[in-house]
């Protein structure tokens, strides 16, 4: 008799893309750059709401520069990687990290990046990027997309080190 | 008579705005009558600053022209391609706090294997050595004179073998040995 296969989804580019809503999470971190929130109206879609007396973080250039790199980590999420695991996304996560740490050291004069932020504005980044990565890792959001409970791709037992 | 008691030659890399880099000759001369050190490049006669050694990496002096008359003397630890200074404003107490901070954060997501290794290959380490010590102690003895005898007759033994293998083993080399060549 034969076993019966069990459905087994493998994480492709296509399907991480459709997981991840890269817009929104440029979005989100533009409106924080902006000093603003991102909120989601009943429709679904999302509004920029300014908050009173906020002064947006670094300048238009600052502001341009800095999604662009936070755009094109995104993009190798979803267009570059064929393989994703957790100790590869703590080593990525990492060296994103101490990337920006520099980066915006280097640049603060230039984008006049407002200092008093520095650490809430790393954290804030590298959060969303480690969600970007969980996201496509897990698929968090494959019920909402799909409407009904799909298997995820098998993990790796603990024991299995090799 | 003594004019100039020290000269130096040195390589200038001179920035202007308009006209970039440019490498120059020039010559560090130490000027008795003035007490002071006195800098020549490029047609121009300057008093040298109280640190010019300091500023002066690989024989190399990086100057930056303001004004026609007005030159300033950059580090080049600091300097930048368009002859500027570096400025963060990011306190550097900062950017070692956020680096501290990436370091915890790995840390924290680093998997069990990558936090326990060196433990668990401790533990192991100590489990077989204890087995090892357990099985020695068991097949000599229960009391350590008689685990140092059996150690002693054990090492009695063997220097018999090894005297025994050199006794064959002069034999044999007397069999084996070539007669001396005679003429």
């Amino acid at each position: 008799m034969e076993e019966e296969e069990k459905p087994h989804i493998v994480i492709t580019q296509e399907f991480l893309s459709k997981i991840i809503d890269v817009e929104e999470i440029i979005e989100r971190i533009e409106a924080y750059l902006r000093g603003a929130i991102l909120k989601r109206k009943e429709d679904g879609t999302f509004e920029i709401v300014k908050v009173k007396g906020a002064k947006p973080l670094m300048n238009e250039t600052g502001i341009q520069e800095f999604l662009r790199l936070l755009r094109e980590r995104i993009d190798v999420i979803l267009f570059g990687l064929s393989h994703l695991d957790e100790n590869f996304i703590a080593n990525e996560t990492f060296y994103f990290n101490v990337n920006l740490i520099e980066i915006l050291a280097i640049n603060s004069k230039r984008w006049e990046f407002n200092p008093k932020l520095y650490q809430e504005t790393i954290d804030r980044t590298v959060d969303i990027v480690i969600a970007s990565y969980r996201k496509g890792l897990y698929g968090l959001t494959l019920n909402k997309i799909f409407g009904a409970g799909i298997q995820q791709q098998e993990q790796k037992p603990w024991w299995k080190i090799w | 008579m003594f004019g100039s008691l020290f000269k130096k030659k040195l390589r200038i890399l001179l920035y202007e705005k308009n006209i970039g880099w440019q490498e120059l000759k020039g010559t560090l001369s130490y000027k008795k009558d003035r007490k002071e050190w006195m800098l020549e490049f490029a047609g121009e006669k300057l008093p040298a600053p109280k640190n010019i050694f300091e500023l002066i990496c690989k024989n190399t002096l990086i100057v930056r022209r303001e004004a026609p008359d007005k030159y300033i003397f950059l580090n080049p630890n600091v300097v930048s391609k368009e002859g500027k200074m570096e400025e963060y404003e990011i306190p550097p107490e900062e950017i070692v706090r956020a680096f501290i901070r990436a370091e915890e954060r790995r840390l924290r997501m680093a998997s069990f294997w990558e936090r326990n290794i060196a433990l668990i290959v401790s533990f192991i380490v100590i489990i077989i050595v204890g087995i090892f010590i357990a099985i020695v102690w068991s097949s000599t003895g229960d009391s350590i004179r008689e685990i140092s005898q059996n150690f002693k007759d054990a090492m009695l033994v063997l220097n018999n073998i090894t005297q025994t293998q050199l006794e064959i083993l002069e034999k044999v080399r007397g069999v084996e040995s070539l007669p001396p060549l005679t003429r």
